[in-house]
């Protein structure tokens, strides 16, 4: 399967974007991210049957997600991964005195609908940022990736009701937090 | 509740706009930087699998095998072992070449494919024992070719026989079977291939084991 390398181009252009983010949400690593983003890609690009592929976006989603996953549970048999974990513990603690102590791609200045809007997004991306890994996997394809439990139970290998109980409690995580700021209040959403 | 309904309505209406954000500087120029790798890679394939006509492609072939032994061992290797890798590869990848098309006799390397296998996984797993099975004779056959061309003979086939995500996770499911088990069947034949050149660089390198007998 030989395609023309500009092909391939177009495709990081036009998906590079949402994958990356979508990796991110699931590994809460950039560097993790952005390898399992070019991955994806490059996956497609060794695919030798694409003209099978309705729908290049989902299938490149599709890969990203189960990358990602694989990531992730790769990782957390690393030792240096539960140190990264406590990395993210500790980080939550610090938030409450300074919230720029997260490095996140945040949107600065960004007003293409309503100043508020853009905030909140950014506190929410903070606070998905900010849980467990196994929560905000689970969040993440719940809530941003439009999985259902048994989905998610079928690409994690986890059961549907230690599903549902971690999707609850992150999803309670990230009310809790917007109510705690008096700005944002779930009831404006 | 109606808060943590409106959560979800609100991420499914402005979804676009969490995946706003700047990307990591220099992504697609690393992203290129892989896709040429992946492209030099299919190269040093095509150029194994056919014999040369003329001296001519020679330098270019052995150019992009060292190419392809390189990305193998980025892929599965720390940074650090790579630098260690990466020199000596070229040099296993230049003299395998060399002896194999100047023998001009291309060998196939066929995976046994036992019937009766419906499980993707568990073909994987069965191919995955015989590339396993026939890294570990090489590398026990190259316990006289000296200990630095058997660390480099180590390296290679640890590279080839171990995958960080399985093939038969990533093959989206939404497949026929018989397309999945073609997409594997294929992936690891190449990791054969790429096997069987270690063996001619080990016999050069032992002569006296000329004699034993390899994965059939």
């Amino acid at each position: 399967m030989k395609d023309n390398p500009a092909d391939i181009e177009n495709i990081y252009n036009c998906h590079s974007r949402r994958l990356y983010f979508t990796s991110l949400r699931i590994l809460g690593n950039s560097f993790d991210a952005e390898d399992v983003m070019q991955d994806t890609v490059i996956e497609y690009y060794k695919f030798p049957n694409k003209e099978k592929i309705n729908n290049v976006g989902g299938w490149l989603q599709s890969v990203c997600v189960r990358k990602s996953i694989d990531l992730l549970r790769k990782k957390a048999k690393e030792d240096k991964y539960r140190d990264h974990i406590k990395d993210d513990l500790k980080t939550e603690e610090r938030m409450e005195d300074n919230e720029k102590a997260v490095s996140l791609n945040l949107p600065e200045g960004e007003d293409e609908r309503d100043g508020n809007v853009a905030r909140l997004i950014g506190k929410i991306k903070k606070i998905l940022m900010s849980l467990p890994c196994s929560s905000r996997m689970i969040v993440s394809l719940r809530l941003f990736e439009g999985y259902d439990y048994e989905e998610i139970a079928q690409i994690t290998g986890l059961t549907e009701s230690g599903i549902r109980s971690q999707f609850m409690r992150g999803r309670n995580k990230i009310a809790e937090e917007l109510d705690k700021d008096n700005t944002f209040n779930t009831k404006q959403l | 509740m109606k808060e943590i309904n409106d959560l979800e309505n609100f991420v499914e209406k402005n979804r676009d706009l969490f995946d706003n954000g700047e990307l990591p500087a220099e992504h697609k120029n690393r992203f290129l930087k892989k896709l040429e790798a992946v492209r030099a890679e299919e190269k040093a394939d095509e150029n194994v699998a056919e014999a040369p006509h003329n001296g001519n492609r020679l330098q270019d072939v052995l150019n992009s095998a060292g190419n392809w032994f390189a990305e193998t061992a980025r892929r599965f290797t720390t940074k650090k072992a790579l630098l260690y890798f990466a020199t000596p590869s070229v040099a296993i990848a230049a003299i395998c070449l060399f002896f194999i098309l100047k023998e001009n006799n291309i060998e196939r390397v066929k995976l046994v494919s036992p019937q009766g296998i419906t499980n993707v996984a568990a073909m994987e797993n069965i191919y995955l024992k015989q590339v396993k099975n026939y890294g570990n004779v090489l590398i026990n056959s190259s316990s006289n070719t000296g200990d630095a061309a058997q660390a480099q003979v180590k390296s290679v086939v640890s590279a080839l026989t171990e995958d960080a995500i399985p093939m038969s996770e990533q093959i989206p499911s939404e497949l026929s079977k018989d397309e999945q088990f073609k997409i594997l069947k294929k992936y690891y034949n190449q990791k054969m291939a790429g096997l069987k050149n270690i063996k001619v660089f080990i016999a050069q390198n032992n002569p006296e084991e000329n004699n034993f007998k390899f994965w059939k």
